[in-house]
């Protein structure tokens, strides 16, 4: 407790010294939460759109279906069981069918692929209602990048080809019904959507679906029959965690720089501190303090400097946090077109986690960082410094 | 009675490593000090001196012979009951003051107290009385920037005198002061020396300590070339 006093005491009275070593820390304190929380509120969107969008509670996957192989997909569609129906039937999972096909917007072709999902569905957070619209076209859905690659306008018609079952080819004209905005690039570049009836019409396919999205949270049966293979959501979001973690890592580099900075900064203060107040070192240990607790007065020194950091990082770092935590952070258009399933603001996310690690990684290391050159007084002897020798 | 001395040296040798060769600071030195005695060291620059005073105040080792310090031998104690030693029974007293800076006379005066695990209130009391007694009880709280030389030096007795020890060392208490101000302050210990029988050491080629002194032990080369009672030119009626 004495040595907290006088080391406090100490700290105030060196003035400008100390502030401005507490508002480098502050900053280096500040920008590793706000660094790290927007790393993690990017992760915690993506996955979040992921969930609402596509993956649900996890999906019931006909066998063949290979998200990354384009050429199998038009046999990746089977009859739904009567178990998966009944699912279906309780508003618990909303089944959608894949085939692939080329779409002739303004004279030219892309290959698509052409999904059906049922209009009136609300797990997924696709709005879809408008492919009920009565049209002697088919009606259409798409995405606002499929929009903007093709230069499809709502009401636009366009001819779309595609091949049945039984692989004769076969073409229509649809209608775009909507452009949805969706932060989610996985349900939006090169893809078109339409009734599920509707596109198993098209494909000659009743009853058939390429895969079943389960609703958030989903806790039923995941054993169906041996043509549907449940995907867990963990599995779901196995490569995005991934992706994740690359970027947490990626942004530790960050992290560390900014408390290199902040540590460096002390730690060239600790140094030249100690240099400077030998006598009083000398006149401590004469008046009566122990070589080691004069150590630790200097070492309390420097780790409160961390402290009275965090103080001030508090003050002006909360509020500006709490603001962009709220209001988010506006991104650019662009992002989308990395393939992040990003909305146009990030909101930065902190948990306990990182802020009790981040102010727990900071004092660890200022307190090292002041010990270190505190260490140096074990060779200081009073009676050299008291008669001014060193 | 017979005093018993509280300081005992016998053969006390002290040397330092001066390259290849060495350097010997203090050469037998044979001495008894007493309770309640206003003693000087004296001699030229590089006689011993400090180096003696260092010795008795366990901030520095003998390298041979022995030194007693209230019945502690201090080529025995490690540093942390030399450090025991000086916080209960020794107080410094520095040419150049060696007050805290960013403290305030209240609180450079109370850090021995605070060594002492003093309660706040026996503190507060004690720091007032050593004020009071110095007479410098109107700077209390400032700081030893916004004080003169003679008052520095009076915070750094008062700091010396606070815990009331046994011993009060002081090294060239008066170099830094002017005439008027060195026979004030060796006034005031000359009355504390009465009043509370505590030793004074000094180490001083300064003739005015020299006035004051009740024994003075003459070093040259480090050896004692001359240790005589003597009755003080100036004590405490006269200045």
């Amino acid at each position: 407790m004495l040595n907290f006093k006088l080391a406090l005491k100490n700290l105030l009275g060196a003035g400008i010294r100390t502030w401005l070593n507490v508002i480098v820390l502050s900053v280096a304190f500040v920008a590793i939460i706000w660094t790290q929380g927007l790393v993690e509120g990017m992760n915690k969107t993506t996955i979040n759109n992921m969930k609402r969008t596509i993956y649900g509670g996890g999906q019931f996957r006909h066998q063949n279906y290979d998200p990354y192989d384009p050429l199998t997909i038009e046999d990746s569609h089977g009859s739904l069981t009567n178990k998966l129906q009944k699912i279906i039937d309780k508003n618990r999972a909303v089944p959608i069918l894949i085939t692939r096909g080329a779409l002739y917007p303004h004279g030219r072709m892309k290959n698509i692929l052409i999904k059906g999902i049922p209009p009136k569905q609300d797990l997924l957070d696709m709005p879809m209602e408008n492919l009920s619209t009565e049209t002697e076209y088919i009606p259409a859905v798409i995405g606002n990048r499929m929009a903007s690659q093709t230069d499809l306008k709502p009401n636009d018609i366009v001819t779309v080809r595609w091949r049945d079952k039984d692989g004769t080819f076969d073409a229509a004209d649809i209608q775009i019904v909507n452009i949805m905005k969706t932060p989610v690039p996985a349900v939006d570049n090169g893809q078109i959507w339409v009734s599920y009836k509707k596109l198993q019409e098209m494909m000659n396919t009743k009853n058939h679906a390429t895969l079943v999205v389960t609703e958030e949270g989903y806790t039923g049966d995941t054993k169906v029959s041996g043509v549907w293979e449940f995907k867990s959501l963990d599995y779901l979001l196995r490569d995005l965690r991934e992706i994740a973690q690359m970027k947490t890592v990626g942004s530790s580099f960050m992290y560390l720089l900014l408390l290199l900075m902040g540590l460096l900064a002390l730690f060239d203060t600790q140094v030249l501190s100690i240099f400077r107040r030998k006598r009083e070192i000398g006149t401590l240990m004469a008046l009566g303090m122990e070589r080691s607790k004069v150590i630790s007065l200097f070492t309390l020194e420097g780790a409160l400097h961390g402290i009275l950091a965090f103080i001030v990082g508090g003050i002006w770092g909360i509020p500006l946090m709490v603001w962009t935590a709220k209001s988010g952070i506006a991104l650019p258009e662009l992002m989308g077109d990395f393939g992040l399933a990003m909305a146009s603001s990030l909101y930065p996310s902190y948990g306990w986690k990182l802020v009790i690690g981040s102010i727990i990684l900071v004092l660890v290391s200022v307190t090292i960082v002041s010990y270190l050159p505190a260490r140096r007084i074990s060779d200081v002897e009073p009676k050299d410094v008291l008669s001014g020798r060193e | 009675m017979e005093k018993q001395p509280i300081i005992k040296t016998r053969q006390l040798f002290k040397h330092y490593e001066m390259g290849e060769g060495k350097f010997t600071a203090l050469a037998d030195v044979d001495l008894d000090i007493e309770k309640g005695e206003f003693t000087g060291v004296v001699g030229p620059s590089g006689s011993g001196k400090t180096t003696l005073l260092n010795i008795i105040g366990a901030l520095d080792h003998p390298s041979e012979g022995s030194a007693e310090v209230l019945g502690q031998k201090i080529e025995k104690l490690n540093s942390k009951e030399a450090a025991k030693l000086r916080n209960y029974n020794i107080g410094f007293i520095f040419q150049s003051y060696n007050l805290l800076p960013v403290y305030t006379v209240f609180e450079n005066v109370e850090l021995p107290l605070l060594l002492l695990k003093k309660s706040k209130k026996e503190r507060e009391q004690m720091v007032k009385d050593a004020l009071d007694w110095l007479g410098i009880l109107d700077k209390i709280d400032s700081r030893p920037a916004q004080l003169s030389g003679g008052e520095r030096q009076r915070v750094s007795v008062a700091r010396a005198m606070v815990k009331k020890p046994e011993i009060v060392l002081a090294d060239e208490p008066t170099a830094n002061l002017d005439s008027d101000n060195a026979h004030n302050i060796l006034q005031m210990m000359l009355e504390l020396n009465n009043e509370l029988d505590t030793t004074f050491i000094f180490a001083s080629h300064d003739y005015k300590v020299k006035q004051y002194l009740r024994r003075m032990i003459k070093l040259k080369d480090g050896r004692v070339i001359e240790d005589q009672e003597k009755t003080p030119e100036l004590n405490m009626s006269e200045e």
